[in-house]
Order: structure tokens, then sequence, then C-alpha cells
């Protein structure tokens, strides 16, 4: 009886695991279309229009920074060079330790402009002064007192902003020329639905700048960098466009997402202390929506790109992925009861029963699922050559979702062009899913049991510049 | 056994698709770089081409280089797209020798043939290119669109009629005003604003407009739609109605779009006036703000600042305005 109840779960655990690789491909074949008509190259005109129509609403882009000085220069740099004609690009310091408030002073001129301002819709942490700069009118930096959370230091830039839409990003980010105006076209073709908008973001680890241009692309050569490449592409270019196709979209990233500054101040902001504070912010913009029975949509501009530090150690992404599954836990416990309320249609009941299903209850039952199989082995109650197949076909499902991120961005979003890079991706793809995806399933099985919380710190690197790598 | 045998069976499959899926993976990057070079190419000369007639330069050979490139139908696309896109980026008033050119050509027949199909983004961009080089053939099929299920067409529709008869754009826009979306009354207020510049609300039509009138009056009768030009005032009566409205939005593009008749049309000036009393804070502030722009305006302020009764929105833009301009402050103001 054991035998045959071991046996029974380990089939359900096995076709849970391969439902999960299903319902991605299912995703897949839904983001097809929308990445079509998405696809580079696409859409001149009206970018192009969006770039040059002077009625079209301003975009504040805010940063919350917190020790950020080798990054900041650059990623306040690649904002103002944005081709959209309304941009502010507003900083804010959050209580840096290292000299990120100088570096901005020095290399923008800076002048306080504003000492002690009042408090702005959103309650945050006293903000001590706000900067302007002498020589660049669309910059504005806000020093305010440290608050340990990336919730506050976007508040408080939500409270300066001037403009009707808001770009929520980190510090340590680099965008493409028309990463805003690819996002603004959708608001152009539907200003009073659009809630929010995602983009996509990939690793600068490999890539060159010079000045506001990256000059060089590459597909990186660390392992860490080059799962988590894989991973992103599925969740961008495969996953997420499926998602917001059926309206059922539970996250705007927190590394770059644009939000209608109105319906942001509506929810009071991002939530203090909140890990998961991307996905909470999304799902409560679109609970408010709803409940006051309007019209929204959330779109995901896949071929709207940033491009951010991934880590790459093991021990940063560890804590990196500890805490997106603690944060997950709590969007579970704030918002499971939107799963079947009719009222929240598809965004509650697949979107976030997807989330339940399988990022919270799939990594347990695909660990005890390989438990169970490890048993019956070690007690003869299965034969090895049939584990092994078990193993193979579920990890072959596993390669398909994985490959087909690749395709998507091979032939869509293309921003790796050359062969070498695109086998290199072929390669990651197939790599991902031996080793680094039990490992990241190992993380968050123990995050579900203690261990260290917080943001923690992330070493950066910095961008690599067309001097730097030249000298190199 | 029979269970593990058809693991091994999907197992062989899945790896098949698997390496499907690479190969094609690596094919597709090879085919688009191979589209994408020869695209590059055409869109740069069509590009430059674009550009030049846009400037009036060259004008004969440029619209005969022209036409020979939109000739060939699985081309007309990107050329017509690089035009657009040289039309968008040019920082003064376009040459009407371009216009003369594209709507000569094959382009306008192989557009309207692009309009027919089911994919939603390629019919905006179809009415993006129309609104851009002013395509009038395509007029009537613009002003079918105002009626489709997407309002990404929709709107793209009432631009490129806006674009290609400001007066009967007006028209269409305000049978839709009643959708209570704010871009409507941008695009309202948009359009008011340039058939007021242009001289008492009379739009010159040209020839190309007059071909498509039997078109258009078939389609009214078949359709029961009517595409009646209207006048400003038409505009501007939907505009002060909107100030009502139960969105916000659209209260303050109603604001925005009758700032942007304010010194053509004393109705707009008198529904300000009017707003800067409103119950609404966000609307009187939005009024003030939006007349402190134009001398009008700021005697409207001014008057309104000065009246006993006059709104908290005033008084401060008022304040704000000799604060800043010493010469716009009235007489008197120095002495008290």
């Amino acid at each position: 009886v054991i035998r045959a109840l071991l046996f029974g779960f380990a089939a359900f655990c096995c076709c849970f695991t391969i439902a999960q690789s299903a319902t991605l491909l299912a995703y897949g074949a839904l983001s097809g279309r929308l990445l079509r008509d998405h696809r580079a190259g696409r859409r001149p005109v009206a970018l192009a229009k969006v770039a040059t129509d002077p009625a079209m609403p301003g975009v504040s882009i805010v940063m919350p920074a917190y020790n950020e000085e080798l990054v900041i220069v650059h990623t306040t740099v690649s904002a103002l060079a944005q081709d959209y004609p309304r941009v502010e690009v507003i900083v804010v310091n959050d209580g840096s330790k290292d000299a990120t408030l100088q570096v901005l002073i020095d290399h923008f001129d800076l002048e306080v402009y504003e000492h002690d301002p009042p408090a702005g819709p959103i309650a945050t942490e006293p903000v001590r002064a706000v900067y302007r700069s002498r020589r660049e009118p669309r910059i504005v930096v806000v020093d305010k007192a440290p608050s340990g959370a990336k919730a506050d230091g976007s508040n408080a830039g939500i409270n300066v902003a001037s403009h009707p839409w808001v770009v929520v990003m980190d510090a340590d980010e680099f965008m493409e020329r028309d990463t805003i105006s690819r996002c603004m076209v959708e608001v152009s073709r539907s200003p009073d639905r659009v809630l929010a908008i995602g983009g996509s973001l990939l690793p600068a680890n490999d890539i060159v700048i010079d000045g506001s241009d990256i000059v060089e692309r590459h597909v990186p050569g660390n392992y860490w960098v080059g799962c988590q490449l894989i991973e992103y592409l599925t969740a961008f270019l495969v996953a997420r466009p499926g998602l917001a196709r059926i309206a059922a979209m539970p996250i705007v990233s927190g590394g770059f997402g644009v939000f209608r500054r109105d319906a942001v101040i509506d929810v009071d902001g991002y939530r203090h202390g909140h890990l998961g504070e991307d996905m909470d912010m999304c799902l409560r913009l679109q609970r408010h929506e709803a409940e006051r029975g309007q019209p929204y949509a959330v779109v995901q501009v896949p071929e709207s790109l940033c491009w951010t530090e991934f880590p790459s150690t093991r021990e940063v992404l560890r804590r990196q992925r500890i805490r997106w599954h603690r944060g997950l836990r709590s969007i579970i416990t704030d918002h499971g009861s939107m799963i079947g309320r009719r009222r929240y249609g598809t965004v509650g009941s697949v979107g976030v029963g997807s989330l339940l299903l399988f990022e919270w209850v799939g990594p347990v039952l695909e660990a005890v699922g390989w438990a169970v199989l490890a048993v019956m082995l070690a007690a003869g109650w299965a034969s090895p050559t049939g584990v092994l197949a078990v193993l193979l076909v579920t990890q072959l499902f596993g390669m398909i979702t994985t490959m087909l991120g690749v395709t998507m961005m091979t032939k869509y979003v293309r921003v790796y062009r050359t062969r070498g890079d695109v086998v290199r991706l072929l390669g990651w793809s197939v790599a991902v899913n031996w080793g680094y995806r039990q490992l990241t399933l190992w993380w968050r099985i123990r995050s579900m049991f203690g261990g260290a919380s917080g943001w923690g710190e992330m070493p950066r690197a910095g961008f690599r510049t067309a001097a730097t790598s030249s000298a190199t | 056994v029979n269970s593990w045998a058809a693991m091994y069976v999907i197992g062989t499959c899945v790896a098949v698709a698997l390496v499907a899926l690479a190969a094609y993976t690596l094919a597709a990057r090879r085919r688009l770089e191979l589209r994408a070079a020869r695209d590059g190419q055409l869109w740069k000369r069509a590009y430059h081409l674009g550009s030049e007639l846009a400037s009036g330069r060259n004008v004969e050979r440029n619209t005969a280089d022209l036409r020979d490139m939109i000739a060939s139908r699985d081309r007309a696309l990107v050329v017509a797209t690089a035009v657009a896109v040289a039309v968008r980026q040019q920082p003064d008033d376009v040459d009407a020798a371009l216009y003369r050119a594209v709507n000569r050509s094959a382009l306008p027949s192989q557009l309207s043939a692009q309009l027919e199909t089911r994919d939603v983004n390629r019919r905006i961009e179809v009415l993006e290119l129309a609104e851009v080089l002013r395509l009038h053939d395509l007029f009537a099929a613009a002003a079918v669109m105002t009626r489709d299920d997407d309002p990404g067409v929709v709107r793209a529709a009432c631009d490129a009629l806006v674009a290609l008869d400001p007066a009967s754009g007006l028209g269409v826009l305000i049978g839709l005003a009643g959708k209570h979306e704010s871009w409507i009354i941008d695009s309202l207020g948009r359009a008011a604003h340039r058939i007021g510049t242009s001289g008492n609300g009379a739009i010159p039509l040209g020839r190309e407009k007059w071909r498509n009138v039997p078109l258009l009056a078939q389609r009214a009768i078949n359709e029961s739609a009517t595409f009646d030009a209207a006048t400003v005032a038409d505009a501007v009566s939907v505009l002060i109605g909107s100030l009502d409205n139960v969105s916000a939005s659209v209260r303050l593009a109603a604001v925005n779009a009758l700032a942007g008749s304010v010194e053509s049309h004393p109705q707009a000036q008198l529904a300000l006036a009017a707003a800067l009393g409103s119950t609404d804070r966000m609307v009187r502030f939005a009024t003030a703000a939006a007349l402190s722009d134009t001398v009008i305006g700021q005697s409207i302020l001014r008057s309104a600042a000065a009246g006993g009764d006059g709104s908290d929105a005033a008084r401060i833009a008022a304040e704000i305005l000799w604060t800043r301009d010493p010469l716009s402050r009235p007489a008197g103001a120095v002495a008290s």
C-alpha cells in the first residue's frame, strides 16, 4: 500500500511539474502575437509621433538610490538621454552612506532648492532637502532620511514628481534611448485605460556604454548571470506577455515600471516593509480600479529594455531569491482573497492563482516528488532507468520552455544578434535546467523555514564604459 | 513497463522538439539578419528621399524616385514608414510637394488593402501613415474605422480624419464625445484650435477631398452614419459640457482644450471664467494654470481675483503672475 501511495504521489508530482512547463508553453503561444506586434523595428511612425508630439503627457523618472556612487551618474545620464520629449529625472538619495549625493552635486552642479519641504500626498520619512541643477533643469535630487526600504524612496520621488506618469526604476540601471517612448506609445493609444506598463530587464554585466549609448551587448559568460538571463527571458518574453494578453498580469517589475501617478497616490504608494513591493503595488492598483468598476489595462511592452546589474555570485543571488520568495508569501497572504472572485477577473484567478499554484506550491511539490522518487529508488521500488526517464522527461519539458524564451528574443526583440551570442544563449537555456533550477528551488524551500531576512546589500561592479573597456 | 516505455517515447518526442526549436531559432536569426540588411538599405534611401521632399529639394527627381520605390508592393510599407518618420522629424513645415508625391503614387491603393486586415496593429499603422502623409484617398476608410471596436483603431482613425479634414474630424469627435474618454476631448480641443487659427472656422476643401465625397455620402446612407463637418462653436459647446463630466481626466482635458480656443472664442472665455468658480478644486486650479498662459486668460484671472467672490485659484494665480511680471500688475496694485 505504501509503495502504491508513494508511486501515485510521485506520478502526481511529475505530472504537476510537466503541467507547469505546459502552462508556460501556453503563455508562450499567447505571447507570440503580442511579441509580433511589438517586434523590433515595428511601430516607428508611432514612436516618431510620441517622440515629437508636445501634447504627450510628461513622465517623471523616479530612482531611489542607496549607496550607488559607482553607477548613479550613468543611470541619470541614460534617463536624461531619453528621446521622449517631456522627461523629468528625480533621484532620491535614501540616506546613502557613500558619496552618492556628493557625486550628483559635483557632476550636475546641484544647488539646494528647498530645505525641509512640506510633506507630499504619500507619507514618507522626512525629506531634508530638494536639489536642482544649475545647468540641467530636468534633474531633481531629493535627499531624505534613511528608511532602509526602496518603497519609501520611491514614494518620496512620486511625491515631488510633476508629471502625470511616473517611471519607478532602480538606480543601477541603464535605459535604451527609446525605453520610455516605447511604453508611452501604449499610453497614446489608450490613455484612459492604461494603468501600468512593464518593460524587460536584461543583464548590464556584459554591456559596454559610451555616454548615454550602449555600444556593445554580449551574452554573459558568468554561470549565475547567464542562468538568470534565461530566467528573465522566459519571464519577460514568454510568461508576462501571455498573462498581459489575458489581462492577468500580477506584477510590473520593481526594476522598471511605468505607472499613472494619480492611481499610485490613490493607493497610498508603495507599502513600507513589504518584500514584494512591486507585485503588491501592481495588485493593489488593479484591486482599486476593479473595486471602483473602472476599466483598466496593465500592459507589458517587451521591447522596452532596461539593463541592470545581475547578482554574479552565489551568495548574493541566494539572498535575493530568499527575499523574493518571502515577498511572494506576503503577496499570497495579502492578495490570495482575489482568487476566484469575479470582480477581480482574470488577474485574481489566473494571475494570483498561478502565483499560488506554480510559484508557492510548485517548488514544494517538485522537491517532495524528487525526494519520494529517491526513497523509492533506495528501497528498490523503482528501477534506476525509470527514475532516469522521469528526470529526463521533466527536464526536457523545462528545457523547451527556457529555449522558447531564447527563440522569442532572437525572433522578436533581437537584442543579441550575433550567431555566437545566440548559440551561447541556447547553451545557457539547456544549462539552466541542470543544477541552477534545483538550487533556486532549494533556496525557495529554505526561505519558507526562516533564515536571513531584509534587503541585504549587493556589491556593485559598475558599468563598463568604452574608455575602461579599451584600456583593459 | 508500458508506462516507462511511454515515458521513453514522450521523452524522445520532446527531445526532437527541443533540437528542432534550437535549429529554428538559429535559422530565424539568419533570415532576420538578411531581411534587416535588405530593408535597412531601403529604409535609408526612402528616409533620405522623404527628408529631401519634405524640405522641397529636387522635387521632380525625388518624386519620380519615390513613385518607383512605392510601386513594388512588398516594399511599399517600408518606404511609406521611412517617409512618414522623416516627415515627423522634419522641424519646419513640410513642403506640399511631398504630399502630392505620395498621394499620386500607388501608396494609397496599396495601403487601403491593408486596412482590411484583421491585425489591429497593422490597421493602426496604416491610419498613422494616412495621418502623417495626408493620404486623402483613405479618408472614407478612416471615417468608417472611427466605429471600430478597438479603442486604439478609433483613436488613430480620428487623428487621421482631423489631419485630413479638420472640420469633418471635428464632427466625428463631437459624435464620440459621449464616450467620456479624455483623449476625445483632447483631440477635439486640438482640432478646434487648428480650425480657429485657420480663420473663421472655414476650411478650404482640397480637390482630394472632393474625390471622396460621393463615397462618403454612400457610406453615410449604408451605415446610417453622418460625417457632417462641424464648426468650432459646436466643439466648444461639447467642451463646455465636458467640464461637468464625472471623469476627472475628462474634466481636465476639457479645461486644456478650452484653453486652446480662449483667444479666438468668447464662449471658451466665458466657460473658463465660470470654471474658476467650480466646486472641484482640481478644475479651479487647472483652469487658473491654463489661463495664465495667454493675455486674455490673464485678464480673466485679474477680473476673477479682483471680484469680491473671486475663487482661491484665481487669487493665487494672479498673485504669482503679478509677482513674476510687474508689467502685468494692474494699476493701483503697487499703491495697495
